[in-house]
């Protein structure tokens, strides 16, 4: 990065910028609130800092059609707090909604705990404007919810780390905020047992906003609900039954009191060393038992949070140890064969872990595609999977 | 028989290769019937190596491919380009792999909508997408056209509910796509998903699937005018209810449907709705009784609540009947799809029927109200010389009205080649350029579907802009676009 990164005031400023880096032959990387920066390997290139938190306009809110358009260096919390007002929200976490910006998250593909009942960005965007490599303005999707016209811009720019394009607005579908949002923990060790009891809840039509795993140690199924009160009192009810059934322990807990120990959390916001594991649904235990404790302790106090419905795992620590590279990458071969990956989120420069892992089977596409929207590498080159 | 179609039948055998022209007439069109063209060949191949096989026969000889599914679709995506080969998906239509435990099912694109839900229904498991036309149309189509439907509105469209694909690529190469949890790299299944046929050949499908929701509760409601239910469904809205579904049927759209269903709906409401709430239990009956109100509250004159199951299935078939119906009421009608944002429901169809008045044809409403999923049909008398023009030409103004609200020129029909010439109206050109690059990484010979989709050609070359003609163009055997 160089030393006085770029702020441009407006996405014409930011396309000037572009054009002006893409000229000179230079790389770029577009930079919001800096909250997942750890994401991704080295670039192949000198980078030059463009931060999008002068670029924070909301350019359209439309309350009674549940859409917002957005400039990218919006924060997260500035948007919840302008929809809120309407008793709307965007349906994604973040964990740091003060500093991270829209056009970050949707760069990172971020999500949290709430994808369980929402999605991730990719459900949420409906339209995406971009600045290319030539520093020309495209936009593609729209601002209504349901629009079929012409290719998925804004599909294709969800976790694109930024390489194709600098993210400059998108348009949201937006939610109504729930009346009550209740929470209940059952206490149960075994993951075998969890995985039990998650069929259960689904098996019954229950409709959780989000299902955790938390704390390794002494793991407890966390499940919250949200909706309208009587909604909601049922399901919590019908969880309590579940537990009987299966002779767990089972609290009903503070819903607010507990946020700090969630996904988008243990994700993206503490600890000098993040990864996510993702695998298929049916072999969560497996993965638990056989993948992440075997992993645990070669990392200095860690943290996990299991989303076994989505089928993620997010570890954090605080440190590594001597035994920390060879344990991520034995875990990494693991999980690979088994159809899953393992990805870097943050790790310290010393632990030099590639970030993504093999390509995928159709890497070729992806390819040919970054050679089409940027041509010359000048966004985040070599960052990507792949080295894209 | 000439070398070509030789080459082909020697791939899929002589029952599947059809070169009689007598048999190429059932290809000459999809469900927007008014567009012909006769195809040079088409192959009904039964795997993906016959798919990629039939490619690398197509793109040697420098023919254009258009891919097939049902041919249900209603803007032009699978209308034959001259001199074409057309691949129809339909024998592919094995369910490959049921995947309960996570919850997931891998099918070949022949497969019909609906069979993946009827397969299921046991286990108490479905497919979200519903497309009206979901008894007949197949996921390959589904996924070409991103299909939505009624019940989109809480669950999403058919670009939510598909995991990962098969792809038969441009030069035949067949490549998997997607199929984990946050696949790394771009999101390819994203953009295939709605690529109308573009893009490559889906050879295999892996949805997802949903548990069936504890309860539905269905209400149907009458109104004097389309003004009343427009304001009933932006109340609903406006108090945090995510129904599953809102539907609006006005005046000459229940006669139609009353006609062709036997529906028993009052023939003298000037509009009505049909609206699913479904979720847990208690959660619904909370939430029905509270639609029920604001329905009231918004002017209904009528409000009905099926008495069993069988009442709800009518009501249902009488809404997804409702195109066929107008042919009911009119000998011809045309079929648009557009999209309003919702609150401005009430000064589109407004506009629409000034248009209609204007033109002197009647113009039918029936649409998803929830998210502003315009259907006006327009409706004409073929036999009279004039008519149909004067019918299209209302379809275009409905769609720059739309535009004109910040909203799309189709919300589930696709483009194809009905709608390519209205793209510029929502698109610049720097918009389409950039949506162009996806098609030149995928496809850079542009042998997939050429002339859709896109309203003017573009080439693939390593300079935008600069004209670099192939050598099947050269040969005269591919045109642009």
């Amino acid at each position: 990065m160089i030393a006085s990164p770029h702020r441009p005031k407006s996405i014409d400023e930011l396309a000037h910028t572009v054009a002006a880096i893409g000229a000179a032959g230079d790389a770029c990387a577009l930079v919001g609130g800096a909250t997942e920066m750890g994401l991704g390997n080295s670039a192949a290139r000198p980078l030059q800092e463009i931060q999008t938190t002068a670029i924070g306009r909301i350019i359209e809110y439309a309350p009674s059609d549940q859409t917002i358009t957005v400039e990218a260096g919006i924060t997260h919390a500035a948007l919840q707090a302008e929809v809120r007002k309407n008793g709307q929200f965007l349906a994604l976490d973040a964990a740091h909604p003060e500093s991270a910006s829209i056009g970050g998250l949707i760069a990172v593909n971020s999500w949290g705990r709430r994808r369980h009942k929402y999605g991730t960005i990719k459900d949420l965007i409906v339209g995406v404007g971009i600045v290319r490599a030539d520093g020309t303005r495209a936009r593609g999707g729209g601002k209504v919810v349901k629009n079929v016209a012409g290719f998925d811009l804004p599909k294709l720019m969800v976790g694109s780390l930024g390489t194709l394009g600098a993210i400059a607005e998108a348009t949201f579908r937006l939610h109504p905020l729930p009346q009550i949002e209740r929470a209940v923990g059952f206490k149960c060790s075994d993951h075998r047992r969890i995985q039990e009891i998650v069929v259960e809840l689904i098996g019954h039509a229950l409709e959780p906003t989000s299902i955790e795993v938390l704390d390794e140690i002494n793991p407890l199924l966390l499940v919250r609900f949200e909706g309208f009160e009587r909604g909601v009192a049922e399901q919590v009810d019908a969880a309590f039954a579940i537990a009987r059934t299966y002779g767990v322990a089972i609290d009903e807990l503070d819903a607010t009191a507990i946020g700090l120990a969630d996904a988008a959390h243990v994700r993206a916001r503490s600890g000098a060393i993040r990864l996510q594991i993702t695998h298929l649904s049916s072999a969560y235990p497996k993965v638990m038992n056989g993948i992440v404790r075997p992993l645990l302790p070669a990392l200095d106090r860690f943290r996990a949070v299991a989303l076994p419905t989505i089928a993620a795992v997010f570890v954090a620590a605080d440190g590594t140890t001597a035994a920390s590279r060879t344990a991520i990458l034995e875990a990494r071969a693991a999980i690979e064969a088994a159809g899953g990956s393992l990805v870097i989120h943050a790790q310290p420069p010393e632990l030099e872990v590639e970030a993504w892992g093999t390509p995928p089977p159709a890497f070729a596409l992806m390819r040919a595609l970054k050679e089409r929207f940027d041509p010359q590498g000048t966004f985040n080159p070599g960052r990507f999977v792949g080295g894209l | 028989m000439d070398d070509f179609a030789t080459r082909l039948t020697a791939i899929v055998g002589s029952k599947h290769a059809i070169t009689d022209p007598g048999e190429l007439r059932t290809y000459e069109c999809d469900g927007l019937a008014g567009f012909r063209v006769r195809p040079r060949v088409v192959v009904l191949p039964l795997t993906t190596e016959e798919v990629s096989a039939c490619v690398k026969v197509a793109r040697a000889a420098g023919v254009p491919i258009v891919p097939r599914g049902a041919g249900t679709g209603l803007s032009g995506g699978a209308l034959p380009v001259e001199g074409c080969l057309v691949i129809g998906l339909s024998r592919m239509k094995d369910i490959l792999e049921i995947d309960l435990p996570n919850q997931r099912m891998r099918v070949g694109p022949g497969v019909i909508n609906l069979d993946i839900s009827k397969r299921l229904a046991a286990d108490g498991y479905y497919y979200a997408p519903d497309p009206s036309s979901q008894s007949v149309c197949s996921i390959g189509g589904n996924v070409a056209e991103n299909s939505g439907g009624a019940h989109c509105l809480k669950y999403g469209f058919t670009v939510n509910h598909v995991l990962g694909i098969t792809m038969v690529l441009a030069d035949g190469a067949i490549v998997e796509i997607g199929g984990t949890v946050d696949p790394l790299g771009y999101d390819l299944t994203g953009v295939v998903v709605g690529s109308e046929g573009l893009l490559g050949i889906v050879t295999e499908v892996t949805v997802r699937l949903l548990r069936r929701p504890q309860a539905t509760r269905t209400i149907f409601a009458t109104f004097p005018s389309t003004d009343e239910a427009g304001a009933a469904v932006s109340a609903i809205i406006a108090v945090g209810i995510v129904p599953a579904a809102i539907e609006m049927m006005d005046q000459l759209a229940i006669e139609a449907i009353v006609a062709s269903t036997h529906v028993d709906w009052p023939l003298d409401a000037g509009a009505a709705l049909l609206i699913d709430v479904d979720g847990i239990t208690a959660e619904v009956e909370h939430t029905a009784d509270i639609v029920i109100d604001l329905v009231k509250t918004a002017g209904a004159i009528e409000i009905r609540t099926p008495r069993d199951e069988a009442e709800r299935a009518l009501m249902w078939k009488g809404r997804k009947g409702a195109f066929a119906a107008m042919g009911r009421i009119s000998p011809n009608y045309y079929v648009q799809d557009g999209v309003i944002p919702r609150s401005a429901i009430s000064t589109v169809l407004r506009e629409i029927a000034r248009l209609g008045t204007e033109a002197g044809l009647r113009v039918a409403n029936v649409f998803h109200a929830g998210d502003g999923n315009l259907h006006p049909l327009v409706l004409y008398d073929g036999r009279i010389p004039g008519e149909e023009a004067k019918a299209e030409h209302v379809g275009g103004e409905i769609l720059k009205i739309c535009v004109r609200h910040g909203g799309s020129i189709t919300g589930e029909h696709g483009v194809g080649h009905d709608k390519a010439v209205y793209m510029g109206d929502l698109f610049t050109d720097d918009d389409l350029e950039t949506q162009h690059y996806v098609r030149c990484a995928f496809d850079p010979t542009r042998s997939f579907n050429p002339g859709k989709v896109f309203p003017t050609p573009r080439l693939c070359g390593d300079r935008p802009g600069v004209y670099a003609p192939s050598s099947a163009e050269l040969a005269g055997t591919a045109g642009r676009g």
